[in-house]
């Protein structure tokens, strides 16, 4: 039996079982930064490839731009399953739904979502076929992201006002549309202040609203973080669907349209830092 | 005897019912150097609601270029007393 004074009067130099854990851990960071740099690779490449077959839809006869933009929506959630399930595969990250069912079914749905990390859009769509999403300008101008975007149909976030009926036409049309609320990735810890354009979609369309709340252990692609900076373990997401929200109930009598938006942006935000506020007590 | 019909006073007090029954704000937000956007946060689609309850409440039509240069409370005081007392044809 080993007595504890052996081990702690043992001639160990300073620092020298650290060096090979060290190096171990060397090792261990660059082959996540390879994996992930591998990642990223690979979803340029998927990009591509999905552009050239959404490119393609349109020569095929008689659809028309709704049917092609909901196949082509098709394609990218095809897309987006294989590349959630290769950086899983490659041991980037871990994935679980709470609620997914609740996505289920063709009526259509305002989902909206935080949006801690850069592929929060990549999972929510591999369980949403057919999703309307609102993009960045600059993706329109990209050259290689120009075709999906236009392809599927993804609005533009350039269009102010008109935004929002455009958002409400399409689900006025029987689509289910993604929206992040905070208009922007999150900050580290929290959440940004919720604008209130889902709300105001939700009241002009009267379709639910859908929360998911995602959250990412150990945080990794936040905004302003270089791709390279991984972290130590998979990356767990769980991604939370909530109850479905009436907007109606904002809608009483002697409620103005802004007053009813404001107070439906306010219990939206409320759920989302309750939730993230009890998942950040378990960790 | 030309004195305005309208006076700032009566302007800004009508402007702070809307904004107050309006928008849920509260009556001492309503001050003129309040800024609409930063200081009585409306966004884009309130700042058009506010102008059609303009229009409809206080008589008040204000163009979409108008409406872009207007910052603060005051602004819009401003521009409703020269436009409420403008001569009428």
């Amino acid at each position: 039996m080993t007595s504890t004074s052996d081990v702690a009067t043992a001639p160990v130099s300073p620092g020298a079982a650290s060096r090979p854990a060290r190096a171990q851990g060397a090792v261990a960071y660059g082959w996540r930064v390879l994996r992930t740099g591998g990642a990223f690779l690979t979803f340029g490449i998927g990009a591509l490839v999905v552009a050239a077959i959404v490119w393609s839809l349109r020569l095929l006869p008689r659809r028309t731009d709704a049917r092609r933009e909901v196949q082509a929506q098709r394609v990218v959630h095809g897309a987006f399953r294989l590349f959630a399930w290769w950086m899983a595969t490659l041991g980037l990250l871990r994935v679980s739904w709470i609620g997914a069912e609740r996505l289920q079914g063709s009526a259509p749905r305002l989902i909206v979502a935080n949006h801690p990390t850069l592929i929060d859009v990549v999972l929510l769509l591999t369980r949403l076929p057919q999703a309307d999403c609102i993009v960045k300008t600059a993706a329109r101008r990209n050259p290689f992201m120009r075709s999906i975007v236009t392809g599927a149909g993804y609005l533009a976030n350039d269009h102010g006002d008109a935004l929002v009926d455009a958002c409400a036409d399409r689900i006025g049309s029987g689509r289910s549309l993604v929206l992040f609320p905070e208009g922007t990735r999150s900050p580290r810890s929290g959440l940004r202040r919720f604008q209130r354009g889902a709300a105001h979609i939700a009241l002009k369309s009267g379709c639910p609203i859908v929360p998911v709340v995602i959250t990412c252990r150990p945080p990794t692609l936040l905004k302003g973080q270089p791709w390279h900076d991984v972290p130590d373990r998979a990356a767990r997401f769980v991604l939370r669907v909530g109850e479905p929200i009436d907007p109606a109930r904002y809608l009483e009598a002697e409620t103005t349209l802004p007053v009813a938006a404001r107070r439906l942006t306010a219990d939206l935000q409320t759920l989302y830092e309750q939730r993230l506020s009890a998942d950040e007590g378990k960790t | 005897m030309n004195a305005p019909e309208v006076s700032k006073d009566e302007i800004f007090k009508r402007l702070r019912d809307v904004l107050v029954d309006g928008f849920e704000l509260r009556d001492e937000q309503i001050v003129p150097t309040a800024r609409l956007i930063d200081d009585l946060e409306l966004d884009s689609l309130d700042l058009v609601d506010f102008a059609v309850r303009l229009e409809q409440q206080v008589d008040l039509e204000i163009a979409e270029d108008e409406l872009k240069e207007i910052k603060t409370v005051q602004d819009i005081v401003d521009l409703a007393y020269q436009k409420l007392n403008a001569p009428r044809p």
